[in-house]
Order: structure tokens, then sequence, then C-alpha cells
């Protein structure tokens, strides 16, 4: 797979935050605690800069469920979902000193994105068949619904039939989707990472959830609580 | 139920003159409106159809479902470790902890991310500073140039003076101090190409010569004060550090030269700061 070492290295314009991560008041415990973890994994990239690794593998635990789940959904094919997060941390570790400040997090989620869309454009030189069929123990069950078993029976076949949607719209469709609905970034952001217009990330996202429903009108008594 | 359009091109402002019965512009706009991406005219419209339509409200309310299953959408689990084996980073890095790799990434890193601006400011300072120095008055510059063009001549009468020792004149005599400026040397000042000051026997505005540097530009001519001695005695004959020195303490504006100098550390500042980037890289 080509790597993705044109993220973060100073081209386009630095996205930030989420916008569901970035609605915290200044100075509430919650902001405290992710500027601590931001000053925490500044000192952890600073110390792999000077060529520790045990200081960026520390980040690669810290951030790999993350990109992973980010990622799989962007390129629903497993393996290759995770060897576009390999090629990521790699190009992380290659690009370090391009890191230009602000949130460790979104400088890899951004490399990350990256690498998925490689190995998307990559599937679409090499075309083979669809997205393999999803396998429920590859989907861990729903933050908080642990003590109710119907409730994760549902969520987990939820999960499933809209991962396989969203498998089958394009690669456009499914990452706008996925960076705005599953990510939180807004608009501009998306436009500034995937490097179309603004209109275009708002036509992909709305005729996406267009198309979603579609593939999934047989299943809609899944989304009716 | 319409399929959606293939395309991702922009969406076209919902218009209900230009797509009166178009369903498929009916569903676009209901999910821009359920995506709040309407202005004022197009939300009266979009309320209106999915008020007025059993199908409208349905397609807005699974729309709204999907959108939400999305956000809570479970993730997938990892399937294996991607931490970094010594090897990959040997492989990636391959400079690895030396001391030029930690230059390198200090320079690249944000700990130097201060150079940019600053070489900005420098550059800029410098070129205010050389345009500046410029449109002063050109008696400055002049002196300038004429403490410099001393100092070549003092360079070249130094490298003459040994071509008038091999031409054997007798007149020279061995210096009793060398190295002290402006030691009085007789013969030397003919093969000085010192200005005219000395040779022409136009008696210098400076000081009579006593053997001490003299500062201002007519050190260089500066003679015993004998007008038309063919043999200007005390002809000082100055090393380049020396007339630099004297030069600066002689009135030479500084600004061109620290002007200069501001824009050549920007420059050299910035080409750090880009080559540690793409070595880093």
């Amino acid at each position: 797979m080509a790597a993705s070492d044109h993220v973060g290295a100073g081209v386009g314009p630095v996205v930030g935050p989420p916008r569901d991560g970035a609605s915290g008041v200044a100075d509430s415990p919650a902001s405290t605690a992710a500027d601590a973890d931001r000053a925490r994994d500044l000192a952890l990239l600073a110390r792999a800069l000077d060529g520790e690794l045990d200081a960026f593998n520390e980040l690669v635990s810290r951030y790999q469920d993350h990109l992973y789940a980010l990622v799989a959904r962007l390129v629903p094919d497993r393996d290759q979902a995770a060897d576009a997060v390999q090629e990521a941390f790699f190009s992380a570790y290659r690009n370090l000193a391009s890191f230009r400040g602000g949130s460790v997090r979104s400088w890899l989620s951004r490399i990350a994105i990256n690498a998925a869309m490689d190995a998307q454009r990559y599937r679409r030189r090499r075309p083979a068949g669809p997205y393999p069929e999803l396998e429920d123990e590859a989907w861990q069950p729903p933050a908080g619904d642990e003590a109710d078993p119907e409730r994760i029976a549902l969520e987990t076949e939820r999960g499933r039939a809209l991962a396989a949607a969203l498998a089958a719209v394009t690669d456009e469709q499914r990452t706008a989707i996925v960076l705005y609905d599953v990510e939180g970034y807004d608009y501009g952001e998306i436009a500034a990472l995937t490097g179309v217009s603004l209109g275009t990330v708002k036509s992909r996202i709305h005729r996406g959830r267009l198309a979603l429903r579609a593939l999934l009108e047989s299943r809609r008594e899944l989304f009716r609580d | 139920m319409t399929v959606p359009h293939a395309t991702d091109r922009p969406t076209p402002r919902h218009d209900r003159a230009l797509h009166p019965r178009d369903p498929s512009q009916d569903e676009l706009l209901i999910a821009r409106h359920v995506a709040d991406d309407v202005d004022a005219a197009e939300r009266a419209l979009a309320e209106r159809l999915v008020a007025g339509c059993a199908g409208c409200a349905a397609l807005a309310a699974d729309l709204r479902a999907i959108s939400s299953a999305t956000r809570r959408l479970p993730a997938p689990r990892r399937p294996r470790d991607f931490r970094l084996s010594a090897a990959d980073a040997a492989a990636l890095r391959p400079l690895g902890r030396s001391p030029l790799a930690r230059l390198r990434s200090w320079l690249a890193g944000p700990g130097f991310a201060f150079s940019r601006p600053l070489a900005g400011g420098l550059v800029s300072l410098g070129l205010v500073g050389l345009v500046l120095s410029s449109s002063l008055g050109s008696s400055s510059l002049s002196q300038g140039t004429s403490i410099l063009s001393t100092v070549g001549n003092s360079i070249g009468g130094q490298a003459a003076a040994p071509a008038e020792r091999a031409a054997g004149s007798g007149a020279y005599r061995e210096p009793a101090a060398p190295s002290a400026a402006g030691a009085g040397n007789d013969s030397m000042a003919g093969a000085s190409a010192a200005p005219s000051a000395a040779s022409s026997g136009v008696p210098s505005a400076a000081p009579a010569f006593n053997g001490v540097p003299t500062a201002g530009p007519a050190a260089s001519g500066a003679g015993s004060g004998t007008a038309g001695s063919v043999k200007a005695t005390d002809e000082p004959k100055l090393s380049p550090g020396q007339a630099a020195s004297q030069g600066a303490s002689s009135g030479l504006p500084p600004l061109p030269i620290l002007s200069l100098a501001a824009v050549a550390a920007g420059i050299a500042l910035l080409l750090l700061r880009w080559g540690a980037g793409r070595s880093g890289g």
C-alpha cells in the first residue's frame, strides 16, 4: 500500500478537534482532564522525537483502538483496515518531526484518515469484489448496555446492518458520513481532510444518508425504537 | 423509493419552479432539512412537505434514525497490536538516536518552531534597514565606500610590497615593528596604492599621522603633512582587520552591515528549518 506520508506535514489547513470534542467549558473537569491528556501526549511525542521508541509505542497503545475503529469504518475490509492503521503508525513515526503542535490525537487521526483513503484508492485500482461479510465478533458491545442482553442483541444487529449498508455506499459517501456522524468533524474540516469543496461534502452526506436508507429498506424495524 | 443520484456534485438549491414534481429533489430537500442545511425558504418548504406527506415524514424519521444509529455505531474490535518493534523503528528511522538525528529532529520539530516567525522578522528588518540605509544621505555611503576601498588598497599595498623589495628599492628598510599599525615605512608608500592624499601631495585634513591609525578616511591618505613629498613618510599600512575596525570606529554606518546580517541570518534560519524538515521526513 502506498504510504500516506503526505499527512500532517504542513499540507493544507490544520484541522482542529472534532466538533463534539471541542465543546467543553474551559475550566470544567472534563476539559482539565483533556488538557492533561494533551500535555501527556505532547511529552510522549517529544520523547519519541528524541528517539525513545517506548514513548511512541505508548502513544500507539493510547490511540490504536480509536484509529482502528475509525479506519475500519472507512475501509470495511478488516485486513486492509489493519494494514492501513499499521501504515498510519509507520507514517507517524517517520514524520514525527512534521507535527506542528495542537492535538496529537487529531494529528494521528488525520494520518489514519489519509491512510484509509489510500487504501480505498488502492482497492479501486485493483477491484476485488464487494467487501467481505462482517462478523459479529468483530464488533464490541456498546458501552453502558452490558446489563441488557436484548438491548445488546438489538444494537449488535443494528450495527451490523448499518455497517453492511455503509460498506455498500461509495467510498466518498462513506468517508463523509463517518467523519461527520461518527468522528464529529464539521463540514469545513471534512472538506479540508478530503480535498473537496464544502458543497461536495454536504452533498455526499445527504446523498449518502439517502442511499443508506434505501439499502436498509428491509431492516427499518431495527432503527425504530 | 427513489434511489439517490450516484453523483456527488454539490447539491443544487431547491427550486420548486425548476423541479415542480421531482421526487428526488424533495428527498434531497428533506435530507438537507434533517441535517439543518437549508435556508429559511427551504425550511418552510421542507416542513410543509413533511407535514403534508406521509412518505416525506417517514423519510425524515428514517434519516434521523440512521444518523443517530451511525453515531452509536459499535467500534470494530482491533485484530492486532500496532506497536512498533525495534526492527520497525530502525527501518523507519535508520539514524536512530544519533546526535545528528536528535539535532535534526529538534530543528524540524515544534521546539524550533519559533524559527519561522523569527526568520521572517529578521529578513523584514534587514530589508527595511537596507532600504533606509540606501535612502540615507549618499555621504554616509560614500564614506563607507571610501573605507572599503582603503581596505582593498591596504591589502593591495601589502601584496605589492614584496614585489618592490624584489625590484631592489634602495630606500627599503625593514620596519622596526611590522605588526604595529601604521609603523613608519617610507618606501612602502610608493608601493601602496593608497589614495592620492599621499601621492598627490594634497594635504590631508586629518591630523598629522604619527604611526597611530587615525580615525576616518583621511587616515588612508595621511602622510607626514609634507606636501608634495614623494617620500611620503609614515604612510599608514593597515591590515584588513585594522582597517575594518578603523572603519567601524570612524563612523561607517552599521545599519547596512546589520541589515545584511539580519537578512542573512533570517535566510539561514529558514534554510536550516526547511533542510531539517526534509531530511527528517
